[in-house]
């Protein structure tokens, strides 16, 4: 009651407050006079209007003017004034009542007329002016949230109404969310449950007088509109139709608008497919990919966190080696063969979505008390093997994962039994690599020992031979003294070439001494065969490397030393060896005449540099990496860094 | 008894129990548009609530007419 009171003093204030109330308020005062007044006066002589008559269209036009002012109701209520103004006359003063009262009914019906018309009017233009403000709001943009605040800022208005609150259905018919309120009360906007929230609306006090309207396009629902008033409101009957209108432009709307949000989704869905098959043909080391993909999982779900189950052949049990928004501690959990959800995926080689772990039968203890609450996993497969599971969850809050998610989280879990494919056959790749290099170092350190311990020490023998021959005084002519001597000095040139072709094959001073002094002898060979400048340099703390590192490197600058004497055309040559913290990084660098290096190492045996691809395999099997850095005229730059 | 608790207590358990969690979401989430925009009391709007599981071709063909029957029989007296 207090409230109906205290709206309609609002009211009252508002009416007060405008200067045409006063207007019409001065008229009316002016015209009872009029019409009270008796000398009976002809107003202009020319024209046949009595006083009388005039005062009448006043009257009327006051109600007229009262309904351009307040509307329909203000120009009714005028014209009720109006009436009970006349009516004394009628019974006190007119001396002839009967045509008085016929000339009061006579302004009540023609200042009714004219009211209703332009009430009518009026109606149908405001009506036209809202939908014509609404649809530009409906059509400034996609993003629904502010479509929504300011539709319902001008159905308020409209409605005359105090709150109102606009809900939208969710993905898959699973709620309703509530989008956009005005003036609800607390409890109703902080319910977590967008049913109960719209339920309990509709019993709030603040709403005894609604109007609630589905959102409708194409004859299916997307939402609701609700508009309410503690007290009752005449726009909230007589607009149901206009209200109607706007809910169906809404509802076609939100219908556009997701539209547009699936397709910018789809996009979304994509890149992130691309950007999975870019991780995975870009990378074949498991511990970057397996994260990334799960990471890119992840975000494109919208899930808390994921973890990657892979089975291990060893153990015979899974594992959970990739974890991410969940205690390291879980990485060290086991399960057998089938048990939990990644050993049922497995197993079943299906997606599953459990809608609340806690309570899932096949639950992993460790992870129900990390607070995984909705979980969905998918096999990682590739062709007919089953390598692991990929998970994503959310954490202590049930959600639904559509079935469009786990088709596309399907998708990336084959994409990532590729990329561990890849990983393994990769890893045995290098793994008969490395024994392949293994084998044909030991036959070159075989072949270099026997040309060292047999071949060399029998040359010499011969050299000596012939020299105490061709010394022999007296015994043989000249000639064939002078032609031993020539033999003699020819097997030292054989022995030279072979004592060089078995360093070549596997310098003993690398076994005994290191990489260090290997290198620097390879250099100083170099200085004193070809005359060409070479330095060598050795920067940082020096230390010994694994026997495999220091081989490889040593045969890498062997190969770049090798291009340089051939090819480079250069005079100066600075091998640089650098040990800094947990890698070593060695430089060649010519200032020869330089060359455009192939963009991928793939290139190089099209163009014929395998000498340059030896050296890139060799830095790849010992996890290392190996730039060229050339251009024709600016020298050549061979960059190795490995791991140490 | 309350609506909401009608709604906790008893429509939502069973709907889980027959449809599972999404199915029930489903059919609760347009019971609720039914239940706020009917025109009435609070009586008049539950029963449309229940009215719109009721009559939903899902729980029909799944329970059968007697069942669907049974059961907005005993939901609608919940809430006197």
């Amino acid at each position: 009651m207090n409230s109906s009171l205290t709206s309609l003093w609002k009211r009252w204030k508002k009416i007060v407050s405008n200067r045409s109330f006063w207007i019409l308020v001065v008229v009316l005062i002016g015209t009872t006079f009029l019409h009270y007044y008796t000398p009976q006066i002809r107003l202009l002589a020319s024209y046949p209007i009595t006083r009388h008559a005039a005062e009448r269209i006043i009257f009327i036009l006051a109600a007229v003017s009262a309904t351009f002012a307040f509307g329909y109701v203000g120009g009714l209520v005028t014209l009720a004034l109006v009436v009970l103004l006349m009516l004394p006359r009628v019974f006190l003063i007119s001396s002839h009542p009967v045509d008085a009262f016929v000339e009061v009914v006579a302004v009540a019906l023609i200042g009714y007329l004219a009211v209703w018309m332009l009430g009518s009017k009026q109606r149908a233009v405001s009506r036209l002016k809202t939908i014509n403000t609404i649809t530009t709001v409906l059509t400034q943009s996609l993003e629904l949230e502010q479509i929504l605040n300011d539709v319902l800022d001008r159905i308020l208005d409209v409605m005359d109404a105090e709150a109102g609150a606009v809900y939208l259905l969710d993905k898959e018919e699973q709620g309703l969310t509530l989008i956009a309120h005005r003036n609800l009360p607390a409890e109703v906007i902080e319910t977590a449950s967008g049913l109960k929230s719209a339920r309990m609306l509709t019993r709030c006090e603040g709403f005894k007088y609604q109007l609630s309207m589905p959102l409708r396009s194409k004859g299916s629902v997307n939402g609701l509109l609700v508009v309410g008033n503690p007290e009752p409101s005449p726009a909230l009957r007589r607009e149901v139709k206009l209200v109607t209108t706007v809910c169906n432009a809404i509802g076609v709307v939100v219908e556009n608008a997701r539209l547009y949000q699936n397709i910018a989704r789809q996009l979304q869905t994509e890149r992130c497919v691309c950007e999975v098959v870019e991780e995975i043909t870009s990378e074949l080391e498991l511990d970057r990919v397996l994260p990334k993909v799960m990471q890119i999982a992840e975000g494109l779900v919208g899930a808390d966190g994921g973890v990657v189950a892979l089975w291990d052949e060893e153990r015979n049990v899974i594992t959970y080696p990739y974890l991410h928004n969940l205690p390291r501690a879980l990485a060290e959990v086991t399960v057998s063969e089938g048990e939990g959800l990644s050993g049922e995926v497995m197993s079943t080689g299906r997606p599953i979505v459990v809608d609340n772990y806690q309570t899932y039968a096949k639950s992993v203890p460790a992870f129900v008390q990390a607070g995984l609450a909705s979980v969905v996993a998918v096999p990682i497969v590739s062709g007919v093997r089953t390598f692991g599971a990929l998970s994503l969850f959310s954490i202590n809050k049930t959600r639904v994962f559509s079935d469009r998610e786990v088709t596309i989280l399907t998708a990336i879990g084959r994409q990532a039994g590729i990329a561990i494919e890849n990983a393994y056959l990769y890893e045995n790749m290098r793994f008969y690599a490395r024994r392949i290099t293994r084998a044909q170092e030991n036959e070159r350190r075989r072949i270099a020992r026997e040309l060292h311990d047999d071949t060399i020490q029998s040359l010499i023998v011969l050299s000596r031979r012939l020299e105490t021959l061709a010394t022999s005084n007296g015994q043989l002519s000249k000639a064939t003294a002078q032609g031993l001597m020539e033999l003699r000095e020819l097997t030292g040139g054989v022995i030279q070439r072979v004592r060089r072709f078995s360093q070549d094959l596997r310098p003993s001073i690398l076994d005994d001494l290191g990489l260090l002094p290997a290198l620097e002898e390879l250099t100083a060979d170099l200085n004193h065969q070809t005359g060409l400048q070479a330095e060598f340099r050795a920067l940082g703390a020096k230390r010994r490397l694994s026997s495999e590192v220091e081989l490889t490197l040593f045969r890498i600058a062997q190969e770049a030393l090798n291009n340089v004497r051939k090819h480079a055309q250069a005079t100066r040559v600075v091998l640089t060896v650098e040990f800094i913290n947990g890698a070593v990084q060695m430089t060649v660098q010519d200032d020869g005449k330089g060359f455009i290096p192939p963009k991928l190492t793939e290139h190089l045996v099209a163009v014929g540099k395998l000498g340059l691809l030896g050296m890139y395999e060799r830095a790849r099997l010992i996890g290392g990496t190996l730039t060229v850095e050339s251009a024709p005229s600016q020298g050549s730059r061979v960059i190795v860094k490995v791991p140490t | 008894m309350d609506v909401e608790t009608a709604i906790e207590t008893r429509i939502k358990p069973q709907l889980i129990k027959t449809f599972g969690q999404r199915g029930a979401n489903s059919l609760l989430t347009w019971a609720t548009i039914a239940y706020v925009t009917t025109n009435g009391d609070e009586k008049e709007r539950y029963r449309a609530f229940v009215h719109s599981i009721c009559s939903d071709d899902r729980v029909v063909r799944e329970c059968g007419e007697r069942v669907v029957a049974r059961w907005e029989e005993e939901w609608k007296a919940l809430v006197a």
